[in-house]
């Protein structure tokens, strides 16, 4: 684990350097606690590149690290509540989040996103969840959603 | 991991490990309706490596077997069906519709998601494979669809290969790890006419294996 008071840059997609407490990431995210821990990481120099999480997606995720490294002995209510509100965002931010957590190795915040997926899906519509993720093109041919709509008549 | 990125994502087009990882332990009724939902998810909840993950997670969360089917003596367009929980002993029927039945001869392979999977064959050809979900509610197996032969491959790959054989006064259960593997357990039922078929499930596990209890016992309503 690295000191409580180094700081570890990480740099967005679109060159954004975020200066973040080194024990926040490397907490949370695998990947981060393995290059430090290999010693790959120069304090000095080292930006750590994400390439493919844009800044407002990085701020969020560092403030979900953030949140959960300062709080973690708060009771759950309190923790899921806020869980609830970080990750009130549309599908396309969602996914972000999702790609950035997948990249990171942020395993707590997978789960989270994972849970938050499968309530959106579960006990709805297929026509409901389709809006709610957002697809418009569904790839199956007319007749084929025509079937499908014909033999699962409940799901629609 | 996946790291490489489609240039701009959508929920949508997540990567194969992710549907994996979020519908890993997802209930079979949403799975079925997440088939639906886009051609891009159906193909990948029926990639093979996910039915068998989805089996292994899964698969001790509700224990329920199908006990029997054949044909009822009052209804000769329909299939009859017992399934039966493992836990309570709680049985219910269910018709498989004419449709079907059309095919002639066909007997269950498996029994996996709530999904069960029909071999339907014509002598000794075999004809294909259908699976269904039944209802408890309408009492019918009424969602039924031609698998596509890799899927159902594994459909009933982790289940090994069980199958009930009726003829009108009898029902007899056989099943084993293979087609030809020695039947590990074999019993014989009275057939009432109408009702509820009494089946002594305990009887019936007992004389089993216990290892084969557990897989034969996935069957999720």
């Amino acid at each position: 684990m690295g000191s409580p008071l180094k700081k570890i840059m990480l740099c967005s997609s679109e060159k954004e350097i975020f200066s973040v407490e080194e024990q926040v990431m490397v907490q949370h995210s695998v990947i981060i606690n393995n290059m430090i821990e290999d010693g790959s990481y120069n304090y000095e120099e080292s930006k750590i590149p994400l390439d493919c999480v844009d800044s407002k997606t990085l701020k969020k995720v560092i403030d979900y690290c953030t949140y959960h490294t300062h709080h973690h002995n708060d009771n759950q209510e309190d923790l899921e509540a806020w869980d609830a509100q970080f990750l009130n965002v549309d599908s396309n931010g969602l996914y972000d989040l999702l790609m950035a957590a997948n990249y990171l190795e942020i395993r707590n915040l997978l789960d989270l996103i994972y849970r938050t997926i499968k309530n959106m899906i579960k006990g709805k519509k297929i026509d409901e969840i389709r809006r709610i993720l957002n697809i418009k093109d569904h790839g199956f041919t007319p007749e084929e959603e025509e079937q499908n709509r014909k033999e699962y008549p409940h799901f629609y | 991991m996946s790291d490489i990125l489609p240039k701009r994502g959508d929920l949508p087009f997540l990567s194969d490990d992710i549907i994996l990882k979020i519908f890993g332990k997802v209930d079979p009724k949403t799975v079925e309706k997440c088939k639906s939902l886009s051609k891009a998810w159906n193909s990948r909840l029926c990639t093979n490596l996910f039915i068998k993950q989805n089996y292994k997670k899964i698969k001790d969360r509700d224990r329920r077997v199908i006990v029997g089917i054949g044909s009822p003596p009052s209804d000769q367009n329909s299939m009859w069906c017992v399934r039966a929980s493992v836990d309570t002993g709680r049985q219910f029927n269910f018709n498989v519709p004419i449709e079907i039945n059309y095919y002639g001869f066909y007997s269950i392979i498996g029994s996996d998601h709530g999904v069960i999977c029909l071999r339907i064959s014509m002598g000794v050809s075999i004809l294909g494979y259908l699976y269904g979900i039944p209802s408890p509610e309408r009492g019918v197996l009424h969602q039924t669809k031609l698998a596509s032969t890799a899927a159902t491959l594994y459909l009933f790959m982790p289940l090994g290969i069980w199958k009930i054989v009726w003829n009108t006064t009898l029902c007899m259960y056989t099943s084993g790890t293979t087609l030809i593997a020695p039947c590990l357990g074999v019993f014989i039922v009275q057939w009432k006419g109408s009702g509820l078929m009494k089946v002594h499930l305990r009887v019936i596990f007992r004389s089993l294996d216990p290892n084969l209890l557990w897989t034969m016992a996935s069957f999720i309503g």
